[in-house]
């Protein structure tokens, strides 16, 4: 078999049972793998009903054909489970080289369910598959863990995927790591691996993949990676990371600010990937085949952190925990902050977003220093943000109710819709450091429509308002138009977004780095169909293979809907449409903007074939896509989302 | 080949969001069929400009610009 | 000049990606085992170094060799093993200082880099580095570069410094 393993991996803890399940052509056809074949798996084997926590519900790690073959960035798994966060739809992305080796090992997709009576871990050795005793890393935090069970297995060139202390409190934003720091950060998956008892995979892969077409394959291979050599996004990626991105995000004013208040800070550059390389960079790093490297490793030199070191910051990861809670003044700061969620193993999107937003309760009076356990939650005090992070991890105190994210936290503090406005999150998914008055309206658009909850720049990804501009024709390729490129207009973006979340669902499926095809467009759609075919012996043509994308992501939005969650529930928070930008930075460029969401919803539902009223995929779409048991299911429902019961239900999280 | 009339083309030239409306047009006047339609929506501009001078609705010279120029070109070359 | 293999270990970011392009080009496969250059790695530090044929002038893996098999390629310039000669001893791999030579899974024979001999841009390697941690050049006009760029560096520190008092 050609780019897949040809199967599946299926543990259950409860029972201790390993099975090896084969996954047929038309399988792998259908959903190509990694999101693809995880979503199906969630679909049909977590039903709407069951608590994220239950044992009987799954976990699913997927890998593409692609992984751990010579395309551009083939090193990703997609990680996959009903969030506890919104209690939805959840899935992320990791980088690393553990998905490599998973294939090498011999299989596409693991899938855990079950709970273990104590800590356990799964060691995978080819074909032989163990799961062992944890006790003794249970706590740890990963980088520990990572050496521990490197030196008990007797060998440093395993990869690991595992969880750190907070997983193991069920903080709803728990993440997950391989290779010690490379994170899938959102939708609490963190979380569900921790309440199943299990703190990590170990993987030794001593096999290959096959390649159908081997010196096509290399020839697309070697013509991308010569296309890299001089891409400005490549360039800039490898030279500062993704904090490259600081001076833009502020010049354009999508830097959050004090909870978003506003979109930038005249301080922001002390943060900029510029700073950060002439500062505290200790080493650049890549996951695996990437030819852009944009990783980094990070060394504090300086001050009360001083020799503090780990692998990253991510623009994503370190903003929440620095400009979003008011802290810009020492970079210092923000690398530590940033180094303490990666130990403790939480998204930094959620952690920066809850404490910002219990900030900004503070700042208006809904909560005092009663609520809070006596602490002061001014602006920019790294004191009580050094130990809110942990006490979010170990669930203490104020932490406690913190770790159930902003959505759940306000209920518990009663705060009511007032508080709720606060918490800048959709569907219960809080908002990373994109504020789409600045970034784009196609980003805000696909904010309301994300299908992993809301609030999410990685559904669509539509880089093309973005980056766009560094590829002059490109948004006339696909879009007709170039006037798209431009960020702050509404202009083409329905269709914008559309296209880029169908393309965004297929790298997603085979699993490569949507830095090579979004941010940075050296591969193309045309390439990544070239290198698939090439790959797996297929000959998918253009629209098979996107419309595997479009299947994906309306299966995920069928699922929301079984939850009762849509068209009501399609909207951003109400900060973007209420608040025009204000000034904060002298050459800010969007002063004044709000975002039109209310000019683009309706085009775009066109698109999808979503119906009006209750914000389902049509029945005739479902059918199109070979998706007839999802328009079964959801028949039924459509009368009850519209029932004056459900109508009169707010619901900020499922 | 014309589809619609000069008129019909500046109000689409004129138009915020224009993709779905183009082809829903192209298929009223059978130049696409359903199927077609399904596929240009997912694979984009600019295989349907390939296609529309693949089947000479439009020369060589209109798909050029229409490349070049965007979609305020392609429709004025479907006008007559 | 004959261009040679240089390894910029402080370049080297651990992406594989010239693992992965070796195996591909040489095997028609994608793995790790199957590549003729190797990274390791200790990822809770990040320090990562390229383990490559250092082609040596006078090779330790070409002195073992009890049957010939692996010998000096005046040519190219590098050691090569020829399969069908090897008999699958390896004391070339035992005594290769920079643990460049590996056994191959099934034919459990000895194979090493050849510098993809044939190949006009030169080794996969090299080419396929982002980082420039491998580069294909020659040795004089390399170490000229390098020494350039850490006079350089130290320019630089001299004037942050300045700023800084």
């Amino acid at each position: 078999m050609y780019g897949w393993a040809g199967q599946r991996l299926r543990v259950d803890l409860t029972k201790g049972d390993i099975i090896k399940e084969p996954l047929s052509y038309e399988y792998r056809k259908k959903w190509i793998g990694g999101r693809g074949f995880n979503s199906d798996i969630i679909y049909n084997e977590v039903p709407p009903e069951m608590s994220p926590f239950d044992p009987r519900t799954r976990v699913c790690f997927g890998m593409g054909p692609l992984n751990g073959t010579a395309a551009p960035s083939t090193g990703r798994v997609t990680v996959s489970c009903k969030s506890p966060l919104t209690g939805g739809f959840g899935d992320s992305n990791m980088g690393g080289h553990w998905g490599a080796e998973v294939k090498y090992a011999g299989y596409d997709q693991i899938v855990v369910q079950g709970k273990a009576k104590k800590p356990v871990y799964i060691w995978i050795d080819d074909d032989k598959v163990e799961i062992r005793d944890a006790s003794h890393i249970w706590g740890k935090f990963p980088r520990d863990a990572d050496t521990m069970i490197k030196e008990e297995l007797k060998d440093e060139d395993i990869h690991i995927m595992l969880i750190g202390p907070a997983g193991e409190n069920l903080v709803r934003f728990a993440c997950t790591f391989n290779d010690v720091y490379r994170a899938a950060g959102r939708t609490g998956h963190g979380a569900v691996i921790g309440s199943k008892n299990l703190k990590g995979i170990a993987t030794r892969g001593s096999g290959s993949v096959k390649i159908a077409k081997p010196k096509e394959f290399f020839e697309v291979c070697n013509r991308l990676r010569q296309r890299f050599k001089n891409d400005p996004m490549k360039l800039a990626l490898n030279e500062y990371g993704s904090l490259c991105l600081i001076n833009y995000a502020n010049r354009d004013g999508w830097l959050p600010w004090k909870n978003l208040q506003w979109g930038g800070t005249p301080l922001a550059n002390n943060m900029s990937g510029e700073t950060h390389s002439k500062t505290v960079l200790k080493h650049r790093e890549g996951c695996y085949a990437c030819p852009i490297c944009c990783g980094r490793f990070t060394e504090i030199k300086e001050g009360r952190w001083a020799g503090e070191y780990f692998g990253g910051p991510e623009y994503e990861h370190s903003v929440p925990t620095g400009p979003r809670v008011g802290i810009i003044e020492d970079a210092n700061d923000i690398w530590h902050n940033a180094r303490l969620t990666n130990d403790l193993g939480m998204d930094g999107i959620e952690t920066g977003a809850v404490i910002s937003t219990a900030m900004e309760w503070y700042q208006r009076g809904l909560i005092t220093a009663k609520d809070t356990g006596g602490l002061d939650l001014e602006w920019g005090n790294e004191d009580v943000v050094d130990q809110l992070i942990q006490d979010i991890a170990y669930r203490r105190g104020f932490g406690d109710i913190l770790a159930e994210g902003a959505s759940r936290a306000c209920d518990k503090l009663g705060l009511g819709d007032k508080g709720q406005y606060y918490t800048i999150a959709t569907r219960g998914m809080a908002l990373p450091g994109d504020d789409p008055r600045g970034l784009g309206f196609g980003y805000g658009l696909s904010f309301a429509m994300g299908t992993r909850g809301g609030c999410d720049h990685l559904r669509s990804l539509c880089c093309l308002e973005l980056s766009g501009a560094l590829y002059p024709g490109l948004n006339t390729k696909y879009l007709g138009d170039e006037r798209p490129a431009k960020p702050t207009t509404t202009v083409g973006k329905p269709y914008m977004v559309y296209y880029e979340e169908n393309q965004k669902a297929v790298v997603d499926c085979l699993n490569v780095c949507c830095f090579t095809t979004h941010w940075s467009y050296a591969v193309l759609t045309q390439d990544q169909l070239d290198y698939f075919n090439a790959c797996t012996g297929l000959d998918l043509t253009l629209e098979e293979f996107l419309e595997v994308g479009e299947r994906v992501y309306n299966l995920e939005r069928a699922y929301w809907a079984r939850l009762m969650s849509g068209a009501r529930e399609d909207t951003v928070p109400e900060r973007f449409t209420k608040e025009p930008m204000p000034q904060h930075v002298d050459y800010q460029t969007n002063v004044g903007a709000t975002l039109p969401i209310g000019e683009m919803l309706p085009k775009y539902y066109k698109y999808r074939d979503y119906e009006p009223g209750t914000g389902f995929p049509s029945e005739r779409k479902l059918k199109q896509l070979g998706l007839d048991y999802v328009a079964e299911d959801l028949k039924p429902l459509r009368k009850k989302y519209m029932s004056e019961a459900e109508k009169k239900k707010k619901k900020y999280y499922y | 080949m014309a589809v619609m009339t000069k008129q019909q083309a500046k109000k689409f030239a004129e138009m915020s969001d224009f993709f779905l409306d183009l082809l829903n047009l192209l298929k009223d006047k059978g130049v696409i069929n359903n199927e077609e339609h399904r596929v240009f929506l997912l694979i984009g501009y600019e295989k349907l400009v390939e296609h529309l001078e693949k089947k000479k609705v439009i020369s060589s010279k209109d798909a050029k610009n229409a490349m070049k120029s965007g979609f305020a070109s392609l429709v004025y070359s479907l006008a007559k | 000049m004959e261009k040679v293999l240089i390894y910029d270990q402080e370049k080297c970011t651990g992406c594989r990606s010239c693992v992965v392009g070796c195996s591909l080009y040489h095997e028609g496969e994608c793995s790790k085992i199957l590549s003729r250059v190797n990274i390791v790695k200790y990822e809770s530090t990040g320090e990562c170094y390229v383990a490559g044929c250092d082609l040596c002038t006078d090779p330790p893996c070409a002195a073992v060799c009890p049957t010939g098999a692996c010998a000096m390629d005046p040519v190219m310039g590098i050691a090569k093993i020829d399969p069908d000669v090897c008999i699958g001893c390896k004391e070339c791999m035992i005594h290769c200082p920079f643990g460049a030579i590996k056994i191959h899974p099934i034919t459990r024979k000895s194979f090493k880099c050849d510098l993809c001999e044939g190949r006009e841009e030169g080794p996969v390697c090299a080419d396929w580095c982002p980082g420039g941690a491998i580069t294909w050049a020659s040795p004089e006009l390399a170490v000229k570069a390098k020494k350039r760029e850490k006079l350089h560096e130290r320019i630089t520190a001299a004037t942050k410094a300045k700023e800084v008092s």
